[in-house]
C-alpha cells in the first residue's frame, strides 16, 4: 500500500486514540509533541491500527514504532 | 537512534546471580530485587529453563521490566504476571507491552494472568487476547487526624480508646456466647488446614494445591528488600520495609476448625489474603480477625471478603472504608462461573 493511503487511513485513527482532532500527522510526531499520547492511547492506536490494516505487529517490531513515521513504515511492510 | 535491547531471564540465570554470585549481563537489583528473586526461584512449578524476568534497556540504560511466576490451574501451568514498570519519560513507546509481550511470546497464547489496578496494564493484556473481570477490594484506611496540635492529639486519644473499647466489647460478647475460639499461628498450610479449605471454598475462581499456598506463606516478595533499591522514592520491586510477615491464622471452636485466613502484616496494617469459614461460625472467625484490629493502632485492613468487609464497618473504625476495583485478566477459553470470588492473594497479590 501507498505510504500516503496509509497516513490517509491512520489519520482519523491516531486523531481518535488521541483525542485530537485536528491532529496532523508527520514522520517526526512522537510522545514528546502529543501530550495525549500515553502508554493507554498508544495501546488503543495499535489495536486500531492492527483491526484497521489487518496486521499484526510481532514484539521486536513494536520496539521500532517510537514516532508516526516508523508506525507508517511498519503497516507498508505488511501490507 | 537509540538502541533498545531486551533480554529474558530464566529460573537458572536467577539462581545463578542469587546463590553463585555470577554476573548475569544486565541482571541487577534495578531489575528485580533479590527477595523477589529468591522468592521466584522458590516457587513450586518453576523449572530452572523457564523464562521469569524480562527488562528493556535503551542505551544500556535499565527502561522497562517484568516478572511472572508459575501455577497450575485446572491441570495446566500458567504463568502470573507480577509487577510491570516503565520509567515516566519512556511513557507511551510500547516498553510495557514489549516486556509483557516478550514473555507471553514464550509462554504461548493466552497461558497467563494478569491482576492490575492499572488501566494500562489491563490494556496490556486485552491487547494480547485475555478476557478480563473486575472484582472489589475493600481497604479500611487511617482517617486522618492532625496530631501536630492539643486537640489533634485529644481527638486522636479519643478515637484510639473508643476503637478499642468497642473491639474488647464485641470480643467479650463473643466469648460470652456459645461460640468461645482459640486461634492458632503457624507458618505453614498443613493437611487439616488444606483439608478445611477445599471443603469451604466458595467459588473461588483457583483451586490451589497445598505446596502453592505454602509458597505463597513461606517467601513473601517484600521481605528484607535492601536500601538500595530504593531510587529517586520508586523502588524496583517492591517497598522497602523492615519486615513483612505472612501467617495462618486457624479459628478453633469446641476444637472443630471453625476458619481459617492468611494475613500479611505490613507496616502499620493487614491484609486478609486467603478466608475461608464455615458459614456457621462466619462471626466468630470475623470477630477473631477483628481482634488484630485491637493489637495495632489506627491499622490498614483490606480484604476481598465482602461479608467481612460489613461487619469489620460495624466497629466503627476510625479508619474510613473504600473500595477499589482490580481487574483480572485471564485466558479468553477460560469459562468463569458465576460469582466466581478472587482472593486477596491470587495473583502476586498476596506481596
Amino acid at each position: 500500500m501507498e505510504r500516503i493511503k496509509i497516513v490517509e487511513k491512520l489519520t482519523p485513527l491516531v486523531r481518535e486514540s488521541f483525542e485530537k482532532n485536528d491532529l496532523v500527522l508527520f514522520d517526526e510526531m512522537t510522545p514528546a509533541v502529543v501530550d495525549t499520547w500515553t502508554s493507554l492511547s498508544f495501546m488503543r492506536l495499535l489495536e486500531k491500527v492492527e483491526k484497521e490494516f489487518g496486521v499484526k505487529f510481532k514484539m521486536m517490531e513494536l520496539v521500532k514504532l517510537n514516532n508516526i513515521g516508523a508506525i507508517v513504515d511498519a503497516i507498508a511492510r505488511h501490507c | 537512534m537509540e538502541d533498545v535491547d531486551i533480554k529474558c531471564f530464566t529460573a537458572n540465570d536467577l539462581k545463578r546471580w542469587l546463590f553463585h554470585n555470577q554476573s548475569i549481563d544486565g541482571l541487577t537489583d534495578e531489575v528485580i530485587a533479590p527477595a523477589r528473586a529468591f522468592a521466584i526461584v522458590n516457587n513450586p512449578y518453576l523449572r530452572d529453563d523457564d523464562a521469569v524476568v524480562a527488562a528493556l534497556y535503551v542505551d544500556d540504560d535499565l527502561v522497562a521490566y517484568t516478572a511472572a511466576f508459575p501455577e497450575f490451574y485446572d491441570g495446566k501451568r500458567i504463568w502470573w504476571f507480577s509487577t510491570l514498570y516503565c520509567k515516566p519519560e519512556y511513557s507511551g513507546r510500547g516498553y510495557g507491552l514489549i516486556v509483557v509481550g516478550s514473555l507471553a511470546e514464550i509462554y504461548g497464547d493466552g497461558n497467563f494472568f494478569d491482576m492490575e489496578g492499572a488501566e494500562e496494564t489491563v490494556e496490556i493484556f486485552k491487547y494480547l487476547g485475555l478476557n478480563t473481570s473486575y472484582s472489589i477490594q475493600y481497604n479500611f484506611c487511617p482517617g486522618k487526624i492532625d496530631r501536630t496540635s492539643f486537640w489533634g492529639n485529644l481527638a486522636y486519644y479519643i478515637q484510639q480508646v473508643r476503637l478499642k473499647l468497642k473491639c474488647r466489647k464485641n470480643i467479650l460478647m463473643q466469648k460470652l456466647s456459645a461460640f468461645e475460639y482459640k486461634v492458632e499461628y503457624s507458618r505453614h498450610v498443613d493437611d487439616e488446614s488444606y483439608s478445611f479449605i477445599l471443603e469451604n471454598r466458595k467459588n473461588d475462581a483457583f483451586v490451589r494445591e497445598q505446596k502453592m499456598l505454602n509458597w505463597i506463606v513461606q517467601y513473601p516478595f517484600l521481605q528484607g528488600s535492601p536500601l538500595t533499591n530504593r531510587v529517586d522514592d520508586r523502588c524496583r520491586f517492591s517497598s522497602v520495609v523492615p519486615s513483612v510477615t505472612m501467617l495462618v491464622v486457624k479459628v478453633v471452636v469446641k476444637d472443630e476448625l471453625a476458619g481459617l485466613y492468611i494475613l500479611r502484616f505490613l507496616n502499620n496494617g493487614f491484609s486478609v489474603k486467603y478466608l475461608y469459614y464455615n458459614d456457621d461460625r462466619a462471626d466468630v472467625v470475623f470477630t477473631s480477625v477483628a481482634e488484630h484490629l485491637v493489637a495495632y493502632n489506627n491499622p490498614t485492613v483490606s480484604t476481598r471478603d465482602e461479608k467481612l468487609a460489613l461487619f469489620l464497618k460495624q466497629y466503627n473504625l476510625s479508619s474510613k472504608l473504600k473500595t477499589s476495583r482490580v481487574s483480572f485478566s485471564y485466558p479468553s477459553e477460560f469459562v468463569l462461573v458465576d460469582d466466581f470470588t478472587l482472593q486477596g492473594g491470587d495473583g502476586d497479590n498476596f506481596v
